[in-house]
């Protein structure tokens, strides 16, 4: 049934082949990581480490085999997650456009007219 | 449809528990208590706790509005004030707000409705109760050793460098509070997701428990985000690691992002359980199905995901760039949607019902009417161009105790009042409650509509002193608050009193449907001898025939 | 969450359960099955509901470590070449140590959960050993890498010294981040380490069987958990300056 656990016995074959493949990426990484990749390096490094943990959710902690419920808590966490960062970096990027007000912490040039947002406390 | 239960006063008698047997006489001696891991009575000693921290926040309160009785500081000084405000909104915000519904209410009804014995991990929930413990002797170690003065909200750099207050001691609390309130939620949702009875399919739920629902995952996914920025905050204050430091490239707006991605979510923790508390209201007291079952369930959820993408509407004056504020004003007025949705439901089902006018339901009715004034002013302050004139302004206090008073605390008052009976097994004087009720009504609302003037004509909050122009508001404020004062010390009277003298209540006096109305007033520790099974939708009342009273 | 209708456990098997518990598998004693808590059906919805309550355990976790994330990711991408720079201090061949001995450590732990659900005592007390010297080991590690810190007065807040001004604030709060976050991922160790010691314990007495095993199943979802912080951890923080040249 879809909602139960599997209680099946997993094979150590599975683990282990996680185990050398987990390996494997980790040598990748720092092998990626010594080239000069300009703005990819980051990425790179994080979509290998995306797959690594994939990897040992998928396997190690027996997301296959665990119920539609199980996957979609996962699956919550890391999606929420996504929303802190997504909207956090908005507002970072937003600041980098042009007709922003000046930041308030920042000196201000003196021909600039007075920052009209100062920091406030909140609601 | 119904099967087990016919009109009202008709309920099926209560299993035979042998012998008067019930949770609250079954065992007794302190420690019986102190390490029960019986949900309902983990539910009274939370009921204790925060009556407590509400009378500690009340005494604060009153205090600030002493205060601004005159426009002189002359009771406190500047200094004293702020710290009045800041412990009141501490020991409200976190020590009462947060876990007034859930962690009292909810603890005792969500196994009961769910058709369970206890909850899914009983020791989890005695956990959260002591972790909530300490988190307050925190709170009591800071404003006893001289109070906090930051704002509830810890903003840096203050909190973190300039402040002379026991900041980390505060900080603590706040942070055990919170994870007291991560673990009552972690409870809630594998119960509901896991321990229903059988025929209890999520289309038959009781709304309470779709709102507690709702409620769990905020407090799941948004609490332990302030647990870490509260941390970064005492790590910059004890041991300067400047986090939010300027000049170690830190940024305070990043720590306002980081506490208000919990803290708005916050709101809906308060503010979502007292909504399942009204329609569990509306439907007992007009004897009618809530109309759109499906779409007040699925709004609570929906304002629960919503809540999350919103808060940047509290940085709009602080630095954050215009075009996050834009999206985050548009985000922010999708809240208004589903919070609709429930108002106009809960007016639906009123249509046409038989309405009945115990002090529960003038609770709701109070509910009814704050929420919406406090929810359309919320528009007025998501709107960027409005609020750059509004914020910092009591215009903002008055809208967010509409919130939190005028509704949050209606809801919590009304489910008191509702499940008091089956809680105790005793009735309370419904004459006295249904006074306490309308003085909680009228002072309110002569504590905070003044505000929202007094706020648009430009009064900033947070100054213990005021221009001599702002004084007959302030002193209506002022006047309204000692109504308020009064309304809320009733209920410790006749609910006290209602323990030694009051009729018993039995299973069900408000004839009302549900499985907790099924079963003895007050519950056994198991609450069901038998599994129960469900046979019928939520509210299932014979319409026109359910003449009540 | 889920919505789909009917997912109780309970709705598929008992209808009127008299109180008491349904028999818990084929070991012998029905009525009371050992690990059983009276609050559950039976064993099958309590291993189910440990699971579920673990999962959401570590939802929070993630948001937890996630405010931390945010944090890195923004000051990082204000300072990029501060970051890099300061990255470049730390030591590689220590960190890919520790990398490769936690995922050894998520080896033995999800071998010791398999011998949970066969409910061989003597194979998880072997394997749980195995996980807890591998943590330790880590642990050991990170200490020399702090103590280093110290020595080289890299500690934000008591010591940090930085030669080229103009990235010195960025360095600090590479640091500040480097602190917080692996010395809340081995906070985190620590707590795992402690429980371990709790279930080796429970495993001498024999106390998993076949149909009992949940406790050891969370204990690996959890120690997982911090092998996955420690994934993402390594590249974030010790592998940013490598293409820059060493910097000692």
């Amino acid at each position: 049934m879809d909602n139960h656990s599997s209680h099946e016995i997993p094979s150590v074959g599975a683990y282990v082949g996680v185990f050398g493949a987990l390996m494997v990426f980790t040598a990748i990484t720092v092998g990626a990581a010594t080239l000069d990749l300009g703005m990819m390096n980051t990425p790179i490094a994080l979509a290998i480490a995306g797959c690594k943990a994939a990897m040992v959710m998928w396997i190690f902690m027996e997301l296959r085999h665990a119920p539609r419920l199980t996957r979609l808590t996962a699956i919550t966490g890391i999606a929420f997650l996504a929303i802190m960062l997504i909207l956090t970096f908005g507002d970072y990027y937003g600041r980098t456009l042009p007709d922003t007000p000046p930041k308030a912490w920042l000196p201000q040039p003196a021909t600039a007219p007075a920052p009209a947002h100062a920091p406030s406390q909140g609601h | 449809m119904s099967t087990t239960m016919a009109g009202p006063h008709a309920a099926v008698p209560p299993p035979a528990a042998g012998g008067g047997k019930n949770y609250l006489n079954a065992t007794s001696g302190l420690s019986s208590w102190l390490l029960t891991v019986d949900h309902k009575r983990i539910a009274i000693m939370y009921l204790i706790s925060i009556s407590v921290f509400f009378a500690i926040g009340g005494f604060f309160a009153m205090l600030v509005r002493l205060e601004l009785l005159t426009p002189k500081g002359d009771l406190l000084t500047a200094d004293g004030y702020n710290r009045a405000f800041t412990m009141h909104g501490i020991a409200m915000v976190f020590f009462f707000l947060i876990p007034s519904i859930p962690a009292t209410l909810g603890n005792f009804l969500v196994p009961i409705m769910c058709g369970a014995r206890d909850l899914a991990f009983p020791k989890i929930n005695l956990l959260s109760w002591y972790c909530y413990i300490i988190g307050a002797v925190f709170a009591l170690v800071a404003a006893f050793s001289g109070g906090v003065d930051t704002g509830w909200t810890f903003y840096t750099p203050y909190s973190s460098t300039f402040s002379n207050g026991a900041v980390l001691s505060a900080i603590m609390g706040a942070f055990f509070a919170g994870f007291s309130s991560i673990l009552t939620g972690l409870n809630f949702l594998v119960t509901i997701h896991k321990m229903r009875a059988p025929g209890l399919t999520w289309g038959r739920m009781p709304l309470f428990l779709w709102a507690q629902y709702a409620t769990s995952i905020i407090q799941i996914l948004g609490t332990p985000v302030v647990a870490i920025t509260l941390i970064l905050v005492a790590l910059e204050r004890a041991l300067h690691f400047g986090f939010f430091d300027p000049k170690m490239g830190g940024d305070p707006i990043l720590m306002q992002h980081l506490f208000w991605f919990y803290s708005h979510p916050a709101v809906y923790v308060m503010i979502l359980p007292p909504m399942g508390v009204m329609s569990e209201l509306v439907a007992a007291f007009c004897r009618r199905r809530v109309y759109g079952y499906h779409f007040v369930a699925m709004s609570s959820v929906a304002i629960a995901v919503i809540s999350f993408i919103v808060w940047g509407h509290h940085l709009f004056t602080s630095g954050q760039s215009v075009y996050a504020g834009m999206v985050f004003s548009f985000l922010t007025f999708l809240v208004g949607i589903p919070s609709a949705i429930k108002v106009w439901n809960w007016m639906a089902t009123m249509y046409k019902g038989s309405i009945s006018y115990e002090a529960p339901m003038l609770y709701a009715f109070g509910f009814i009417g704050m929420f919406t004034i406090g929810g359309l002013t919320g528009l007025f302050l998501a709107t960027v161009a409005l609020d750059i004139h509004m914020h910092d302004t009591y215009f903002v206090v008055a809208h967010f105790h509409y919130i939190m008073v005028g509704s949050a605390i209606f809801g919590y008052m009304g489910g008191l009042h509702y499940w008091w009976p089956k809680m105790t097994g005793k009735m309370y004087s419904d004459g006295w409650a249904r006074l306490s009720a309308l003085l909680i009504f009228a002072g309110f609302n002569f504590t905070f509509f003044p505000q929202f003037i007094v706020g648009y004509l430009g009064m900033p909050r947070r100054y213990h002193a005021y221009p001599e122009e702002f004084q007959v508001l302030n002193v209506m404020s002022t006047v309204g608050a000692s109504v308020l004062a009064m309304g809320y010390l009733l209920p410790a009277f006749y609910f006290v009193h209602s323990l030694y003298k009051g009729k018993d209540a039995g299973p069900n006096p408000w004839g009302a449907k549900g499985l907790e109305w099924q079963i003895q007033s007050p519950p056994i520790t198991e609450n069901f001898l038998t599994v129960p099974v469900v046979k019928e939708e939520a509210y299932a009342y014979v319409e026109g025939g359910g003449g009540h009273h | 969450m889920s919505k789909e209708e009917g997912d109780t456990t309970r709705m598929a098997t008992h209808t009127t359960t008299p109180h008491q518990p349904a028999p818990g598998g084929d070991h012998g004693h029905a009525a009371h099955p050992s690990g059983y808590a009276h609050q559950f059906e039976d064993l099958g919805q309590q291993l189910d509901s440990s699971v579920l309550g673990m999962w959401i355990f570590l939802a929070q976790e993630i948001m937890f470590f996630g405010g931390l994330f945010a944090g890195y990711s923004v000051y990082r991408w204000r300072a990029p070449e501060a970051f890099a720079a300061a990255s470049n201090h730390l030591n590689v061949p220590l960190g890919g140590l520790n990398t490769v001995v936690l995922i050894l450590s998520s080896l033995t732990m999800a071998l010791a959960v398999r011998a949970a659900m066969m409910g061989e005592n003597k194979q998880i007390l072997r394997y749980l050993v195995a996980t807890l010297i591998l943590g330790c080991t880590f642990l050991g590690v990170k200490v020399i890498e702090y103590a280093d810190k110290f020595e080289h007065h890299l500690v934000p807040g008591y010591n940090f010294q930085w030669p080229v001004a103009s990235e010195a604030a960025g360095a600090q709060m590479f640091y500040v981040f480097y602190f917080v976050m692996t010395g809340m991922h081995a906070f985190h160790m620590i707590i795992g380490a402690g429980l371990l010691l709790y279930f080796i314990n429970k495993a001498r007495k024999n106390t998993y069987h076949t149909q009992y095993y949940g406790p050891i199943e969370n204990m690996g979802l959890y120690w997982h958990f911090v092998d996955i912080v420690w994934i993402f951890l390594f590249p974030l923080l010790y592998l940013l300056g490598l293409h820059l040249g060493s910097g000692h």
